[in-house]
């Protein structure tokens, strides 16, 4: 089976100041079709920067990156910009909405640059404002948004294109509790739908909502766990209770 | 009114009734029925209403729970094995995250009612305590 994402021996060492800062020691990643996986590990672990190397954002010091069966770890910067058009979607933490656009000129923005024709690109928006509960904010502008409506509007513009694969760092890191829950959970809601989905935090709860868990330490992938689907809800309550009673 | 997460056994609950009652705290009377056998109610005595006012108005001591098999293994551990324990903190990192997955999945059930939801907020939040206290485990094995 071909992956959405696969890396081989993958390294990367920044030089600040001539001193060599090893971000990744050789990660040997794999990513199945339709999968969702969180990357967990605590803050300079390298998640972040696994993620950029994943997305094009930027290249590789040593090893091999495959994103849905393309080499990309060797692409100049023009072709990178390419993908991250048209293979992957990015929501960070910051939403990088553009201020003065409304919201579906901001979600619109990725489709048109990629060529697709208006009226596809606005059908898709409405299918997924409305899918994310924001439809009637399509003439907004991001100022007048709360934070997790803003989000929403960044992951719809992160999805308009139909990316491949769907990267997440800390999308909910400017979120409180209950909003970023609303956000994970239509990040579930767009992988049972099928969309494949690669999340780095440092937070247990975010990372629980993937179906698969890699924990990251030192630039390095060190353990991982499948989590299972939800169980019984009276099993797990009666579990509870005798937990914590 | 426990939202159906406290199964109770009727046996304790007619046990602690009775006990209640040698202690002045409620009574009973004995209603009959026509086809069913007789049914006993309780209601409060003054007595009782004041035991349960002044039961309301306390705060309760709050347990702290520091008995954790996990801690135990750890120690034990460290005395036998040869080995470091990190690997018995990654294991048990997995069944907390897994434990953590079925609550945060179950968290979003419509289904749920108000109390029920309130007690599966307070278990994630003991869920991530344990985890970040592993974190603090693993830390200090670390150092050493």
């Amino acid at each position: 089976m071909e992956m959405a994402i696969e890396t081989r021996d993958l390294c990367k060492t920044y030089r600040t100041d001539g001193v060599a800062v090893e971000a990744l020691r050789g990660v040997d990643l794999r990513v199945a079709p339709k999968e969702f996986v969180a990357v967990m590990g605590p803050s300079g672990c390298g998640k972040s920067t696994l993620l950029h190397l994943l997305g094009g954002l930027d290249r590789p010091t040593a090893g091999v990156v495959t994103v849905v069966g393309r080499r990309i770890d060797a692409l100049d910067e023009s072709a990178r910009a390419v993908l991250r058009r048209e293979t992957v979607g990015f929501v960070f933490q910051a939403y990088n909405l553009i201020p003065n656009l409304t919201v579906a000129d901001n979600v619109d923005l990725p489709g048109l640059l990629a060529g697709r024709p208006p009226a596809e690109v606005a059908r898709r928006r409405e299918e997924l404002l409305a899918a994310l509960g924001i439809a009637a904010k399509v003439r907004a502008l991001p100022g007048d948004l709360s934070a997790g409506q803003r989000q929403r509007v960044a992951l719809a513009r992160a999805l308009v294109n139909r990316p491949a694969v769907l990267l997440a760092d800390e999308p909910t890191g400017n979120l409180d509790s209950r909003s970023g829950a609303e956000v994970m959970a239509l990040l579930r809601r767009f992988h049972a739908a099928g969309q494949t989905i690669l999340l780095v935090t440092h937070d247990p709860q975010v990372a629980s909502f993937a179906e698969r868990l890699i924990f990251m330490r030192d630039g390095q992938l060190v353990d991982e766990v499948e989590l299972a689907a939800p169980g019984d809800t009276a099993a797990v309550l009666s579990g509870l209770v005798q937990l914590e009673l | 009114m426990l939202g159906g997460t406290w199964p109770l056994n009727i046996g304790q609950v007619y046990t602690t009734l009775s006990r209640l009652e040698r202690d002045g705290l409620v009574e009973s009377q004995v209603v009959p029925q026509d086809l069913l056998p007789d049914r006993k109610v309780y209601s409060l005595t003054a007595a009782g209403g004041e035991e349960l006012d002044r039961w309301l108005a306390e705060p309760a001591q709050g347990s702290i729970r520091l008995k954790d098999e996990f801690f135990i293994k750890l120690l034990v551990h460290q005395l036998v094995a040869s080995d470091d324990s990190l690997a018995l903190i990654w294991k048990q990192r997995q069944i907390y995250m897994q434990k953590l997955a079925r609550l945060t999945a179950l968290r979003t059930d419509p289904s749920l009612d108000a109390t029920t939801r309130l007690l599966m907020e307070g278990a994630i939040l003991h869920v991530e305590a344990d985890l970040e206290w592993l974190d603090l485990c693993e830390e200090r094995l670390g150092e050493t």
